[in-house]
């Protein structure tokens, strides 16, 4: 009788770990969160080269940046083990990549992604990989569309008072609108920029230079959550 | 035979066992949660920040502060009636900075109280003109 019973009390056990083992096999492997890094430079000029120990830079990039900021950069891939990084380049054109000595910058780990999403005319807010929220944004226009690319948010700039084009922030992006009408829109450089608006009606149109115009609440809570180098995948 | 019962009940014990602390509540203690104030909220890169107790700490000892993992840090001792203020410079990266503290004897020590969390945002001093 006792033989019975515990017969009984293993049985669901047994069942249960059987059914675990096959859920598991049906399953496709969860892939770890990878998240990304931020490289913040460490010295007044980074050198940027073609390769690892190449002989000449390609670039020589000032720290501060010209708007007074930190120069960053968006560390491509996941491997930063090596005296080498390979970065996201804030510089023309859309999509530049170059190889910055690891002794010059400082890494942080981040795992936010914002991104858009032209034809829905969507940021999507992204945390550890997941979801978690959208909201509707404005995008170029037809004539001054918003390029597609990685870009990062490399500044966050407090509009100055008067300038209520771009609401309360603006977060400044590594890319550069790609229509030659816009390429020094305002007296600028063509710098794209994800901000909010005095025009909320503008949202969730094709009405911008190439900027991403997103709600005021939005653009207050981005500068408040989003860490300079922040992937912005536009697609 | 009591035994094999004896041991598959231990068998069941020990598959159901760690899910057990799941289940229980905390039995830690809260120290208590104190106000600070800190001024301005935003900054350009290297701009001062200056951090002052609402509440000071329960009783003259340090204060331990911190910009989060990897960031700026320091202690300061208190006055005698608890309260402290401290000053740094904020970061050259620009975004939003939070600021951690809390009151102990010493380094490592357990936490007589912790403050309330606070932030500044850091702000590019010559704002560029983006593609609107």
């Amino acid at each position: 009788m006792l033989r019975s019973l515990r017969f009984l009390l293993v049985l669901p056990v047994v069942i249960g770990a059987a059914a675990a083992v096959e859920a598991a096999r049906d399953e496709p492997e969860p892939r770890p969160w990878v998240g990304t890094w931020t490289a913040t430079a460490q010295v007044a000029e980074v050198a940027v080269y073609p390769d690892p120990g190449a002989a000449e830079p390609t670039a020589r990039l000032q720290n501060p940046t010209k708007t007074g900021a930190a120069l960053v950069f968006l560390v491509d891939g996941t491997d930063v083990r090596g005296e080498w990084l390979p970065v996201h380049l804030p510089l023309r054109p859309n999509g530049s990549t170059g190889w910055v000595r690891a002794a010059d910058v400082r890494l942080t780990r981040n795992d936010h992604r914002l991104r858009v999403d032209l034809r829905a005319r969507q940021l999507v807010f992204e945390e550890r990989g997941e979801v978690r929220w959208r909201t509707p944004i404005g995008v170029g226009a037809e004539a001054m569309p918003t390029p597609p690319g990685r870009y990062y948010v490399k500044e966050l700039v407090l509009p100055p008072r008067g300038e209520e084009l771009y609401g309360p922030f603006a977060l400044g992006l590594s890319g550069f609108t790609e229509a030659p009408k816009a390429t020094d829109f305002a007296g600028g450089e063509g710098v794209l920029a994800i901000h909010g608006t005095d025009d909320p009606d503008s949202i969730g149109r094709r009405v911008s230079h190439g900027c991403i115009r997103v709600p005021n609440d939005v653009i207050t809570y981005l500068a408040a959550h989003v860490p300079m180098g922040t992937p912005v995948d536009v697609e | 035979m009591w035994k094999q019962l004896i041991g598959t009940a231990a068998l069941l014990g020990a598959l159901v066992g760690p899910l057990a602390p799941a289940t229980q509540s905390s039995s830690r203690a809260q120290v208590p949660e104190l106000t600070a104030t800190l001024s301005p909220l935003y900054v350009n890169p290297g701009g001062q920040i200056t951090v002052s107790a609402i509440q000071g700490c329960p009783q003259p000892m340090q204060v331990f502060w911190s910009l989060g993992p990897g960031g700026l840090s320091g202690s300061a001792p208190t006055a005698a009636d608890g309260r402290w203020i401290v000053r740094f410079s904020a970061p050259a990266r620009t975004g939003t900075v939070p600021f951690f503290a809390h009151c102990a004897f010493s380094q490592g020590a357990n936490a007589a109280a912790m403050y309330k969390q606070l932030s500044f945002t850091v702000v590019a001093p010559h704002p560029p003109r983006y593609t609107g």
